[in-house]
């Protein structure tokens, strides 16, 4: 199945060179996790984020589990600080 | 040490000064800076006086840190009642002046009365001159720090000064230092102004000692080697402040058109991207980043505008580079009001620096004036014949420059927005806690970050509490008040330090612990910082307390406790601060009612003189 992860801010230059803008279309297995479809995509285990699915926010302890489902719309956001 | 152990304390209506030893019994509880200065505010007035009364007391202040080698060593506070807020008001700042004050061998500035005429104060070391400003009186912060530093022929004099809009008592007025750095919130410079005190210049040779220097040598070391190694502090460096605003964008939470949207659309034209894009005629608006005394983040931005652009197009006094985007400048002037002019927002960046004005509140106001502007309750007559349309980049530029000038309906707009939407007769859309303006962080979106504007001390603040890393945990106030309660008390610590905040990019508070250990006698364990943390809290609540202010006053406006927001991932969400404030008190040792108990005070050592 296809997935469209979309990676913002400042989180842009970890995109794969296979990107569109600030967007990638990645093929997933059924049962995939956030976990994996970042280590999918070569985005750095060190690097903070934040992920929604479909503009709802996953919390950081359900990254492991949270499954993705087909066509899913999943957006990585760079960590809030304060400014 | 770490202390000069002098303070200096000013009479400007006597027109007299007196070096005292510093109070070694208050700087072993409450540290410095923030902490210090809050002590001697609350010792030396009663908080229950005008803000703008010569009986309101002035005092700049710097942490045992300021000047040392540790890293961001040069902050300072200006701490004050607001003239914003009528609140207890703490406004710090970096550039060069608080090392500078610092070298001349002073904690801590105490400056009281008001002067029979303007006059600016000129310290080099312990000569002390009160100098007569009418020529400089009516000049902008950028004239005056020129005039001083060739007056007195030494261009490494430190200059902190006021603009036309703190003379004339802009609610928002802020005081400025080393040109574009500025103790900017809740209207200390309005208060400097109220004083007849146009600057402060100094000069200082003495230098700062610290308690075990060797020790302090190696963990300062180790400490900036951890910020070099940060990859958070290295996005503060390479993108600066304003990456916040692609952040807050997706995360459904950038204020927008006076906070009745959270998302805006124009943000890829102001965002960090847009900065360094190099244009068709080959301008770029950022030029290079800068950093303030003894920092290696170095997060501050320095650009320019396009010269062709409407708002210096023919007008080379503004042809220079200074002070560019910082995100709270970019969320005020961008999507709070709807503008997506890059040149347009950097200009009126310049001018708040060149007349000393807070541009967050400034921004809030505006934005408030054009909400009323647009449902036909502010109209061209009142705003000297501009629209004030939402996302009319003219209406920005020309405002701030008739508010920094104190001029047309500009005198309107510096009254802050709760006062000019009472004036309107519509005060719920003033997006303000206290009185003072919001930053660019929606309370419906980050609910710890809405419980920290409410409970914040000096009024709605996103610097006075760090509960970002919960708040990107999920949108909701389950909890926020614990974090939010243990962030205030910690930041509070680290505002008494004379270091930034900003190094928590990289450091925890155990690095903190161990510089201020090496530098000041005594033994600081983290456990009594964040105790003095909370004992410095506690402190700014008596004072607001004593001030009149009570719990209503830890509130948000009605917009974002009962108006969904619109669109992104908060969509649906309103504030839960009716579920977090009662936990936050109890946490805190208050009452129902938000007043700290006799048990409390009494931990905290806060009953008596």
């Amino acid at each position: 199945m296809k997935v469209t992860v979309k990676l913002t801010g400042t989180l842009g230059k970890y995109l794969p060179p296979n990107a569109q803008g600030n967007e990638v279309e990645v093929e997933l297995s059924n049962g995939e996790t956030i976990t994996s479809l970042i280590q999918k995509i070569g985005f750095p285990a060190e690097q903070k984020f934040i992920v929604s699915v479909n503009n709802d926010m996953v919390p950081a302890s359900l990254r492991d589990t949270h499954v993705i489902q087909s066509q899913d719309q999943v957006t990585l956001i760079p960590p809030l600080k304060g400014g | 040490m770490g202390w000069q152990r002098k303070i200096l304390r000013v009479n400007l209506t006597d027109m007299t000064s007196e070096i005292e030893p510093l109070n070694m019994e208050w700087a072993q509880q409450y540290l410095g800076e923030r902490g210090l200065g809050t002590k001697y505010l609350y010792e030396n007035m009663d908080p229950a006086v005008d803000s703008l009364a010569p009986e309101n007391v002035l005092i700049f202040a710097t942490g045992p840190l300021t000047g040392t080698m540790a890293s961001t060593s040069g902050r300072y506070a200006v701490i004050t009642k607001g003239a914003l807020t009528n609140a207890v008001a703490c406004s710090n700042s970096g550039g060069k002046f608080g090392a500078e004050l610092k070298f001349a061998g002073y904690d801590l500035l105490l400056l009281e009365g008001r002067a029979p005429h303007p006059v600016y104060l000129h310290i080099f070391d312990d000569r002390i001159e009160i100098v007569d400003a009418n020529e400089i009186w009516g000049k902008s912060v950028w004239e005056t720090e020129d005039w001083i530093k060739s007056r007195h022929q030494d261009p490494l004099i430190k200059v902190a000064s006021i603009g036309v809009a703190g003379e004339n008592g802009v609610r928002f007025a802020c005081v400025v230092n080393d040109l574009h750095r500025a103790a900017g919130r809740s209207g200390v410079g309005a208060v400097m102004g109220s004083k007849n005190l146009k600057a402060i210049a100094v000069r200082g040779t003495v230098g700062v000692q610290v308690d075990n220097p060797g020790r302090f040598m190696e963990i300062v070391k180790e400490a900036k080697i951890k910020l070099a190694e940060s990859t958070d502090v290295g996005e503060l460096t390479e993108y600066g402040t304003n990456a916040m605003i692609d952040a807050m964008q997706e995360f459904g939470g950038l204020p927008t058109r006076n906070f009745q949207e959270v998302q805006f659309e124009g943000v890829d034209k102001i965002n960090p991207k847009a900065m360094v894009e190099v244009r068709e005629n080959g301008h770029k608006n950022l030029l290079t980043n800068k950093a303030c005394f003894g920092c290696t983040i170095a997060c501050g931005r320095i650009s320019h505008i396009d010269k062709d652009h409407f708002t210096i197009k023919n007008r080379p006094e503004y042809w220079h580079a200074s002070g560019g985007l910082e995100y709270e400048t970019a969320f005020a002037f961008g999507p709070d009001c709807g503008v997506d002019d890059i040149d347009a927002l950097t200009f009126a960046g310049f001018v708040m620096n060149e007349q000393g004005m807070d541009p967050i509140s400034f921004g809030g106001t505006l934005a408030a004036a054009m909400e009323l502007y647009e449902m036909g309750v502010i109209t061209d007559e009142d705003t000297d014949g501009v629209p004030l349309n939402f996302g009319n980049p003219e209406a920005l530029t020309v405002m701030a420059e008739k508010t920094g000038k104190y001029e047309g309906f500009g005198k309107i707009l510096g009254l802050g927005s709760q006062r000019l939407c009472e004036k309107f007769g519509h005060p719920e859309l003033s997006m303000t806690v206290k009185g003072q303006e919001f930053a660019g962080y929606d309370s419906r979106a980050l609910q710890g970050m809405g419980l920290g504007y409410a409970t914040s001390s000096r009024g709605a603040c996103h610097m006075k509490h760090d509960v970002f890393g919960p708040d990107m945990e999920d949108q909701t106030g389950e909890g926020k008040a614990l974090p939010c309660k243990k962030s205030q008390d910690k930041i509070s610590i680290i505002d008494s330090t004379g270091l930034c905040w900003f190094t928590l990019s990289g450091w925890k508070i155990t690095d903190f612990q161990q510089q201020i250990d090496a530098a000041c006698e005594g033994n600081w364990t983290v456990e009594r910082l964040y105790e003095t943390g909370e004992r410095i809290w506690n402190l700014e609540r008596q004072f607001n307390i004593a001030a009149g202010l009570t719990s209503e006053d830890d509130s948000l406006p009605p917009r974002l406790l009962n108006e969904p927001a619109k669109s992104g991932m908060a969509k649906g969400k309103v504030s839960d601060l009716d579920k977090m404030l009662p936990e936050y008190y109890e946490l805190r040792g208050w009452t129902a009612d938000g007043v700290p108990t006799k048990e409390t005070l009494e931990r905290l050592g806060l009953t008596g003189g």
